[in-house]
């Protein structure tokens, strides 16, 4: 019941901020009224829907939804009569009558300065998630990705694959550089291999 | 046999152009034709579609023709025809490659009578690949659309144009190579006389193979296949090769030619090799989550460039397609058929617009733009709904493939399931992400210099006709599924419960 006078109340507040009192900006002097089709009448058919939605008639029955809150009412102690309803609009006067209380004196958003301690612990509340989220999102979140995106660059796409890609040309080029063409070059190749062989098998490596 | 054969006519019409092109066509009236020759694939795909429910079928197959191309020898022949899977893939390429081909007739491409010839010959591979009830042609078509991929990449491509076409060439090849002798080495053990797969599966029935020969062939196809559609860490060919690729051809590649290795494995190993498949299912799961969606979602998050994200995108989501190959059911496997199609559509959208983006800030890097909403707002629409659907969001074709996987993983493997579920959060990051950094935000000092040389202007019709395309379908199937499910659905339980009812020749012996 706290939280729907809450409700009441920040809603209010923006109307009453919102549409009333002196300008607070020199761009909000010169709001003017939109267009018919383009916004009016979005507004209007938003406002009939809103108001006829939630009416009800006898014994709980809707006028758009027939007995489909039949269930939810019959849950409610004391929901017969007006009890209900004299609560709602209780509620809706109480926020209200407290916002146009709070701010009728000031042409700015008073909390800060008539109960700054409330408005820093508030403040605190809503920030610290954000600031919570925000160091998730930029030192773990995306430092992880770009260690991994690392990984995948220098290591996979870099030393595995092209470094073998590497290796094998590198050894291309090399045995490319043996095929001189010379005859003499082979015939000295020929007999490095011969004393290799000799001398593997006297038993000399 | 009918008189008049419409999957022919899919395949041969883009070739006989290209061919006629080849031959020295004049470009003005080529120009004109192309427009025929790639619209007639996606036609024929509807037609198919239409006309599938009431089709008569063979073994699962409706529309069967047969060609004699002198290898009957051999046991091959031009056996062309469509199942439940391969209906919808069929389909989906013909409008993939509309929208690719439209895409690139209105491209201000260099040498464009090649270009457009190279791309022809792509598609008439691609209607192909799925028409062909023969393994060999199955194969060979494969092989014809790629070879193009290659050439253009290599000429027609962007930054690191040489080595992404070596590389990608060096890949692909391997990855088929291996597929390829896993297939032959299932015609050989099948024993069976031909190449044709509703004989083949027949022969596999009849005598079953051994466990031991179902293992290795299986890790060949999923060693092979997996290359080809870029398993973790076999996939590093693909960002690269996307990133340098003209659009059409990362359209056509990433959304349609890369589905070969998938509905290989959907079409060929899971049903023909359920042992084998058994038994790797566990690592092809793991590699797939951990590596695919995982890593590689982390390392797209940390992507710079547009086109280099999209690629890897692509590569993250191929990993629900493994996890749902993996889990060896009727539901996996008709969850991995819906993906593919919506996979295809998402991603060519996403590459056909990330270079319309790029016509308009001359560059891909993320950080240097900002703003272009003002300037395109329709371009923004299109690509903040090709994210959503890349995402995964209800409403579009992708949410039912996932969701699919998801539902039949959840069976197998609960704790990769829950990864995977966290890659769809990461996918929302990198893909909204990426939305609010080209079109929203200031505008970078970069982008105001690239405006004020050329001021942006929103999506023209030329490039507006095959986004609508692929977006229009993605809507379609995201709230009419049924359109293909049906057809998916009744082949995969037609061909899979025969299947896994049959042990291993050798469980009996080993159990005496």
């Amino acid at each position: 019941m706290f939280t729907a006078v809450l409700t009441s109340f920040y809603m209010f507040r923006m109307w009453r901020i919102t549409f009333f009192g002196a300008p607070r900006t020199e761009a909000a002097s010169h709001a003017h009224e939109g267009g018919f089709v383009t916004m009016q009448l979005p507004l209007i058919a938003l406002a009939v829907l809103a108001i006829v939605g939630g009416y009800t008639g006898h014994e709980g029955e809707g006028l758009i939804y027939g007995h489909a809150f039949a269930g939810v009412w019959s849950q409610i102690p004391h929901a017969e009569g007006l009890s209900v309803y004299l609560m709602s609009l209780a509620i809706l006067g109480v926020g209200a009558g407290l916002a146009f209380a709070f701010y009728k004196p000031s042409a700015s958003d008073a909390l800060q300065t008539k109960i700054p301690g409330a408005f820093a612990g508030l403040t605190l509340v809503k920030e610290f998630p954000d600031k919570l989220y925000n160091y998730y999102v930029a030192k773990v979140q995306d430092r992880f990705a770009m260690l991994l995106n690392f990984l995948e660059q220098i290591l996979l796409s870099g030393l595995i694959i092209r470094g073998t890609a590497g290796f094998i040309g590198l050894f291309g080029l090399g045995a490319r550089a043996l095929h001189v063409g010379s005859l003499h070059a082979y015939v000295y190749w020929f007999l490095l291999g011969a004393v290799l062989l000799w001398g593997f098998a006297g038993g000399l490596f | 046999m009918q008189n008049f054969d419409i999957l022919l006519l899919a395949i041969l019409s883009p070739l006989a152009l290209a061919l006629a092109m080849a031959l020295g066509l004049p470009s003005g009236l080529a120009k004109k034709l192309a427009y025929v020759a790639f619209a007639l694939p996606a036609l024929a795909g509807i037609c198919v579609w239409y006309r599938f429910g009431d089709a008569v079928t063979v073994g699962s197959y409706a529309f069967l023709t047969s060609y004699d191309t002198g290898l009957s020898g051999l046991g091959i022949t031009l056996k062309l025809g469509l199942n439940g899977i391969s209906l919808p893939l069929f389909v989906m390429a013909g409008v993939v490659g509309l929208a690719a081909g439209l895409y690139a007739l209105q491209s201000a491409a260099e040498r464009m009578n090649t270009y457009i010839m190279l791309l022809l010959i792509m598609q008439g591979g691609l209607m192909g690949v799925f028409a062909s009830v023969d393994v060999f042609f199955f194969y060979f078509f494969h092989e014809l659309a790629l070879i193009p991929t290659f050439i253009m990449v290599g000429i027609w491509g962007g930054r690191d144009r040489n080595y992404a076409a070596m590389k990608m060439t060096i890949y692909l090849t391997v990855g088929a190579m291996l597929s390829l002798i896993g297939l032959i080495a299932l015609y050989y053990k099948s024993g069976a006389e031909s190449f044709d797969l509703i004989t083949l599966r027949q022969a596999v029935l009849d005598q079953g193979l051994t466990a031991v020969a179902q293992n290795n062939i299986f890790a060949l196809l999923m060693f092979g296949f997996g290359i080809l559609v870029s398993l973790w860490p076999l996939h590093t060919w693909a960002p690269l090769g996307y990133g340098a690729a003209p659009s059409s051809v990362a359209m056509l590649h990433a959304g349609v030619l890369k589905k070969f290795g998938l509905y290989g494995l959907i079409q060929i190993a899971l049903p023909m090799l359920p042992a084998g498949a058994a038994h790797w299912a566990v690592i092809l799961a793991t590699l797939a989550v951990v590596g695919n969606v995982l890593v590689i979602g982390f390392v797209t998050m940390a992507q710079r460039d547009l086109k280099q994200l999209v690629g890897y995108s692509s590569v993250m989501h191929m990993g629900y397609a493994f996890l749902g190959v993996a889990c060896l059911s009727i539901v996996g496997a008709g969850g991995v058929v819906f993906m593919m199609v919506a996979h295809g559509l998402s991603v060519a959208l996403l590459f056909l617009l990330s270079t319309s983006i790029y016509h308009r800030t001359q560059t891909f890097d993320l950080d240097e733009m900002g703003g272009l909403v003002k300037h395109a707002p329709v371009l923004s629409a299109f690509f903040v709904a090709g994210t959503l659907a890349s995402i995964g969001l209800p409403g579009f074709a992708n949410f039912w493939g996932e969701l699919t996987i998801f539902v039949a993983a959840w069976q197998v493997f609960p704790t990769l399931t829950v990864i995977s579920i966290a890659g769809v959060v990461i996918s929302a990051i990198y893909g909204l992400r990426a939305a609010a950094k080209v079109f929203f935000g200031p505008q970078t000092e970069a982008f105001d210099k690239v405006l004020a040389e050329k001021p942006a202007v929103d999506l023209t019709w030329a490039e507006k006709l095959p986004a609508l395309l692929l977006l229009a379908a993605l809507l379609g199937l995201g709230f009419w599924p049924k359109a293909i499910t049906t057809s998916i659905d009744a082949s995969l339980s037609e061909i899979y419960p025969m299947a896994m009812s049959i042990p291993p020749t050798d469980a009996e012996m080993a159990s005496k």
